[in-house]
């Protein structure tokens, strides 16, 4: 497992705390800050349908559980690259060793 | 249309004066508890001013605790703590040096916008800030300003229709220990241009001296009640609300909730 945290400033803060096994699927995500979200509880759900994602069309289908979230402070579309390009960066460091 | 006519329809807002004190745990529940209320028509809209004895610091429903607060200091100084249901940032809430405000109101006209409802509740704020004589300015999303430096933030959940925004006024905290219970990221510090917390934030005593809490509770009422164009009235909690904040406060003293994240 490899766990990989990245803080992100927005007009508010965020960290992503991510946890990869060995063949790259996310098997945790915490998505933390002093943002907000209306409703709250689509935060938990995205890092739910994140959970399992190996592949760049599951993060961004995972992201679509925020189309009727409003996001303060946070820029979701750049978010949602930052989780995709981990994912990438874990496959390609996995396809050099 | 002439208003003449149509005349603008004033908001009625019942106003609590909640000043003598109670804990963390318990003034979270009864923030939760009018906006559940609030929701089932079994209170008006409600504008709560009060102050946390003693004092403590919550954190926003997003953060992870053990990386917004100094939780050694705070355990070490029996600082009470526990999560918002309304996201932000981490708050110090010095008993004598801080007021909180919570209302409860309708998602409607221009409140159902989310950034336009932070301005127009937090104009409440620099309204009464500039009457105090500090020039304030709301910063979007949620802070107030003087100088450039931080003196109020506030923070909003919405439930079924209704919202509760609730937030702070710093008129005497002890900057000292503020800086001690909270950890701000380096990266936010650098953003806003400062090295430390401490830079960042401002009380209306260093700007315009010692100031009676009276004073303050009154600028603020009549603030928001001039940003809301409300029409006030002053009332005191129900037992059913006291009865509601109680079924809830378990929830903010336990360890699940507060270490969630």
């Amino acid at each position: 497992m490899k766990q990989v945290s990245l803080i992100l400033r927005y007009n508010k803060t965020v960290k992503l705390d991510v946890l990869l096994s060995e063949n790259c699927v996310i098997k945790d995500i915490i998505i933390s800050g002093d943002f907000f979200a209306y409703p709250e509880d689509a935060i938990e759900r995205l890092e739910s349908r994140i959970r399992e994602c190996s592949s760049r069309v599951c993060i961004e289908e995972a992201f679509k559980e925020l189309v009727n979230t409003t996001i303060l402070g946070v820029n979701v579309e750049d978010l949602k690259n930052r989780v995709i390009l981990l994912l990438e960066d874990c496959k390609k460091s996995q396809n050099n060793s | 249309m002439n208003s003449a006519v149509f005349p603008v329809l004033v908001l009625k807002l019942r106003v609590i004066l909640d000043l003598d004190g109670r804990d963390v745990y318990w003034q979270m529940a009864l923030d939760e508890a009018l906006l559940l209320m609030r929701t089932r028509g079994e209170v008006p809209n409600t504008l709560r001013l009060y102050r946390f004895k003693p004092s403590a610091v919550t954190i926003g429903y997003f953060q992870k605790i053990s990386e917004a607060v100094n939780l050694e200091f705070l355990n070490e100084n029996n600082i009470p703590y526990t999560r918002r249901i309304t996201g932000g940032g981490s708050v110090y809430h010095d008993t004598n040096g801080e007021v909180t405000y919570s209302i409860v109101l309708p998602v409607e006209g221009v409140l159902t916008d989310v950034l336009e409802s932070y301005r127009v509740i937090c104009s409440g704020l620099v309204h009464a800030l500039r009457k105090l004589g500090a020039p304030a300015e709301f910063i979007p999303v949620n802070d107030v300003v003087v100088y450039g430096r931080k003196i109020s933030g506030s923070a909003q959940t919405r439930r079924s229709g209704y919202l509760l925004q609730h937030g702070t006024l710093m008129y005497a905290t002890n900057l000292d220990v503020l800086e001690k219970t909270l950890i701000a990221p380096r990266e936010k510090l650098e953003s806003k241009g400062v090295k430390s917390i401490r830079e960042r934030v401002i009380t209306l005593r260093d700007i315009i001296g010692q100031v009676d809490l009276n004073t303050i509770t009154n600028s603020l009422v009549e603030g928001f009640s001039r940003a809301l164009n409300a029409e006030v009235y002053y009332d005191d909690l129900s037992e059913r609300e006291l009865n509601m904040a109680s079924e809830l406060v378990d929830k903010y003293r336990d360890y699940k909730w507060i270490f969630k994240r």
